[in-house]
């Protein structure tokens, strides 16, 4: 069940697609993370680096506010004594306008202590607020001890909350970087895990997928295995089949020949006999002994017809060229079609098995010709090339498409052929003629052409009487 | 001649088939003048029994197992020229009377007429002459003038000369230049210029050609009464 279900497809479906969702995911989310930690950084430095600012703007203006009041109290000349109170009243100012717009950007923590800022700088200016109204004998009288009592020390506890400040900002700094660290830790072991388990799941993947490959290559080198050698005992059972057929044929064949020749030839030398007895008397007995000879000698070749066409006795008896003279001479009788045969020199011993796949060769192509192919001429060319024999049949008929009707005739030649490791080949077009080669490797021997060659020039020429 | 008055012309017997033996024995046995030195029953013993034996005729069947009766025959004339061969066969096809001429036989014998016909053809090659069963011939010449008609060519015979043709039927029989030149009365070197004429005029380019030629137009006398010519 649980095999049906996870078939090849599903887990590998599954399991990729896991893991590229799980990778975009991470790309995404680590993107994004990246980018908020990012702005957060430049957010924290910015707001830093401001507060630091103004602080600092402050806390100058501040000493410079010390400055102006110093110069106030000890300036005797009044026009220089009020150039002073007038700075210190735009620093003043300024200091009041730094306060207002830093209030508006703080968090509550900074609150409290701006607002401490704010109340000590307010005391500051209470405290200022008489010493401005006086002149100059007050100013030279009281002026400096009022600056040792009052001011300085008034000056020094706001420096001090401003001072509380910086550090606050400096703490608070800290805390952020720390925070955005956090995150960033956090990103990378989000990270670290992804991977892992992206890697794990990728591991699981390639394995399984491996073993899969494995498995069905292992599988299909099986098969072809068994492919190849099922063929090869298709090809062996059918050269078998065939070298069965021919035997059985030579051996009808010769039977045919044998026993019905036998008994025929017993039967005439009755006859004979018989005819020589019946002299003495009336002439017509003899003639119907005649008769009787006549008709066994007609079953006699009638028999010989089937025997011949079934194998011709002349394969075994004459050899391969005579026996395709032979066919070829019957064909010629038969239908007019103008057949010539030559041949090279053949190895004296053919093997039975070639001689007769060559001649059945010819033989089905000449009946091919005079079925279909309604030529006028044929030439038969037997030839011994390359350690082996080769017959080729070209003829000037009709022709026919090889690839589309090869015709079960010629696919059982083929098969004979490449059976005993030879090639065939089929050229013809319609309209152009059909040429038919077929080339048979022999198993090698010693020399058998010049074996051949001494007997046949011996036998060429017979025994001419003495000159 | 005196061949025949003097010696028995010994025969050897080579078929496979015991009851053809048998009886080519018993016919030749009873003939005066034949005696069969030796019967065998394939184409290899029948050329160990021949170098053996050296008989005067081997009448041999061409369907043997080991050697058919060509081949044995081929290699029998080939190396014992005096041994002379009657090949005895039931093929009538012309491919099989050309490759028997061709591989040395005088005679061609059908088994069908064996019994009426083997002493003729032994007593023919022996005197050193052709022997062809009339059945052979018949078949030969009708095919011949079948062949003839349906090409409409010009029977060649007729560009023979009166002499040539007689020279013809005396080559086809295996009668010897020499010979020949006696019967008729002519000198050898004639005789020998009227032969190549015949070859020629005949498109012929061996003996068996010849011989054939001669079976087919019917010019060899087959069914001589089987005496010399001398006589």
């Amino acid at each position: 069940m649980a095999r049906r279900f996870l078939t090849t497809r599903r887990v590998l479906t599954s399991g990729f697609g896991v893991l590229l969702i799980l990778l975009v995911l991470l790309g995404v989310n680590s993107i994004r993370v990246l980018g908020e930690l990012r702005s957060s950084n430049e957010n924290i430095l910015a707001d830093f680096v401001d507060r630091v600012q103004r602080l600092d703007e402050i806390r100058s203006a501040i000493y410079l506010s010390g400055t102006y009041i110093r110069d106030f109290l000890l300036e005797p000349e009044p026009d220089q004594a009020e150039q002073n109170r007038q700075a210190l009243k735009n620093s003043r100012a300024r200091i009041e306008s730094l306060l207002a717009t830093h209030s508006s950007q703080m968090g509550d923590a900074d609150q409290a202590l701006y607002e401490a800022l704010r109340r000590e700088i307010q005391e500051y200016w209470r405290v200022l607020d008489p010493a401005l109204a006086w002149n100059a004998g007050q100013r030279k009288k009281d002026g400096y001890r009022f600056l040792h009592d009052e001011v300085l020390p008034r000056r020094s506890s706001t420096l001090g909350i401003a001072d509380t400040i910086g550090s606050v900002n400096r703490q608070q700094l800290l805390r952020r970087d720390q925070r955005l660290i956090g995150l960033f830790s956090g990103l990378r072991n989000e990270l670290a895990v992804a991977l892992a388990v992206m890697f794990l799941l990728g591991f699981v993947m390639a394995a399984v997928a491996s073993a899969r490959i494995l498995q069905l290559e292992q599988q299909t080198l099986a098969h072809l295995a068994e492919a190849k050698q099922a063929r090869q005992e298709l090809r062996s059972l059918s050269m078998q089949l065939v070298a069965t057929q021919e035997n059985e044929r030579k051996n009808i064949s010769r039977e045919l020949h044998d026993a019905v020749g036998q008994s025929m030839s017993a039967v005439q030398f009755e006859l004979h006999d018989l005819a020589s007895a019946l002299a003495p008397y009336p002439k017509d007995l003899t003639t119907r002994v005649d008769l009787i000879r006549e008709l066994v000698e007609s079953s006699v070749a009638m028999v010989r017809n089937m025997a011949l066409l079934l194998r011709p006795s002349m394969l075994d008896d004459l050899g391969l060229v005579a026996a395709i003279e032979w066919q070829s001479a019957q064909l010629v009788r038969a239908t007019g079609v103008r057949i010539s045969v030559s041949s090279d020199e053949l190895p004296r011993e053919l093997p039975d098995e070639h001689k007769t796949c060559i001649f059945r060769i010819a033989q089905e192509a000449l009946n091919n010709v005079c079925r279909h192919a309604n030529a006028n001429s044929v030439e038969i060319q037997l030839s011994a090339p390359g350690q082996g024999i080769a017959v080729v049949i070209q003829d000037d008929g009709r022709g026919f498409q090889p690839t589309r009707s090869k015709g079960v005739g010629l696919i059982g030649m083929q098969e004979r052929v490449e059976g005993l490791g030879g090639t065939l080949i089929i050229d013809s077009g319609p309209g152009r003629g059909t040429l038919i080669r077929a080339w048979l490797p022999l198993p090698p021997r010693l020399d058998p052409k010049s074996h051949a060659g001494a007997i046949v020039a011996s036998a060429a020429a017979p025994r001419e009487p003495a000159l | 001649m005196l061949r025949m008055n003097s010696v028995a012309v010994r025969i050897l017997i080579a078929d496979d088939h015991s009851l053809i033996r048998n009886g080519l024995r018993n016919v030749l046995a009873r003939q005066e003048g034949f005696e069969v030195i030796a019967e065998v029953c394939d184409g290899r013993e029948a050329v160990e029994e021949a170098e053996r034996r050296m008989p005067n005729v081997a009448i041999l069947d061409i369907g043997m197992p080991a050697l058919n009766g060509i081949e044995a025959a081929r290699i029998i004339s080939e190396k014992l020229h005096e041994v002379q061969i009657v090949i005895l066969t039931v093929h009538t096809d012309e491919c099989y009377l050309v490759n028997a001429l061709k591989a040395g036989a005088r005679g061609y014998v059908l088994k069908s007429a064996a019994e009426s016909e083997i002493v003729q053809a032994v007593r023919a090659v022996s005197q050193g002459k052709a022997f062809f069963s009339p059945k052979v011939s018949r078949i030969l010449a009708d095919d011949y003038v079948r062949y003839l008609s349906s090409k409409n060519v010009e029977d060649t015979y007729d560009l023979l000369t009166g002499r040539e043709r007689q020279i013809l039927q005396l080559l086809a029989e295996g009668q010897a230049n020499k010979d020949i030149a006696n019967i008729l009365n002519l000198s050898p070197t004639t005789v020998v210029s009227h032969r190549q004429h015949i070859f020629q005029k005949l498109n012929l380019h061996s003996l068996a050609e010849l011989i054939l030629y001669a079976i087919r137009k019917g010019v060899v006398a087959s069914q001589r009464s089987g005496c010399a010519h001398g006589d």
